[in-house]
């Protein structure tokens, strides 16, 4: 299979940007609302990748309470609508 | 002899001419005559003989004809006996063929049925968490004012543990 050069460039800088330290792990957080400086500095406190990656804050009003943490392919959720369905799935399984 | 009105010489003419005529009677008319009544009587004798013998046959074979009547009745009603016992048998195999595969299918059906009741019954199930999950994201959607969200928030981020990422 042959990868478009451009691409495999774009890799390249980014693999090396990323093991010299130059570029920052970027790190998305959603919230029902705009969070707080001390509710960023609450949640750096906690997890350790938030100190040193490019933080960007969303807005998704579908979120009840909580935040979605999502950095790469991984996502923290922390949202009552997981916990709902948390709860449903329970239900399935015990009722 | 004259007197009486008889003549010899007539006389003499009438026996010769009565013997030659017996003479050419006996030889030519008489015996061919025994002789075809004789064969006549033989082959009649020869007929009886024959429609006797005949009869004897179509009496043994009357005989033969009555036995073998018999004998087909009586293989007839043989092979109808075993014929009926062998229906008989036919009759009873099936029918418990006939129950068992009934009764297998009774079974099925129950299973199927118990089958369907528990699907039926794990349907039900989701529905009600769906629905309740729903019930309760739309109430806590109209329930949850800013301030809340943000409070819940706040607390929610405050129960998280440490992590090393």
């Amino acid at each position: 299979m042959k990868i478009d050069p451009t691409i495999k460039e774009e890799l390249r800088k980014y693999l090396i940007d990323r093991m010299s330290g130059k570029k920052k792990a970027k790190v998305v957080i959603s919230a029902p609302y705009e969070l707080e400086k001390s509710d960023i500095e609450n949640l750096k406190k906690k997890i350790s990748i938030l100190t040193e990656a490019e933080i960007e804050i969303t807005v998704d009003k579908h979120i009840l309470a909580g935040v979605v943490i999502t950095f790469g392919s991984k996502v923290i959720d922390l949202t009552i609508n997981t916990e709902l369905q948390k709860l449903a799935h329970t239900i399935y399984e015990t009722a | 002899m004259e007197n009486l009105g008889i003549d010899p010489k007539l006389i003499t003419a009438q026996i010769v001419s009565f013997v030659i005529f017996y003479l050419v009677f006996s030889k030519f008319v008489s015996h061919p005559l025994i002789k075809f009544l004789k064969k006549q009587k033989e082959q009649d004798k020869l007929r009886d003989e024959l429609a006797l013998e005949l009869e004897k046959r179509k009496e043994t074979l009357d005989k033969k004809g009555r036995e073998m009547d018999q004998k087909r009745k009586k293989e007839y009603e043989k092979a109808l006996t075993l014929g009926k016992e062998q229906a008989k048998k036919h009759k009873v195999e099936l029918i418990a063929e006939a129950k068992k595969e009934s009764e297998a299918i009774i079974i099925q059906a129950r299973e199927q049925m118990e089958d369907e009741k528990s699907k039926m019954y794990k349907k039900i199930r989701e529905k009600i968490a769906d629905v309740s999950t729903l019930i309760v994201k739309a109430g806590l959607k109209d329930y949850l004012k800013p301030e809340m969200q943000k409070e819940a928030t706040k607390h929610i981020l405050k129960q998280i543990p440490k992590v090393e990422i």
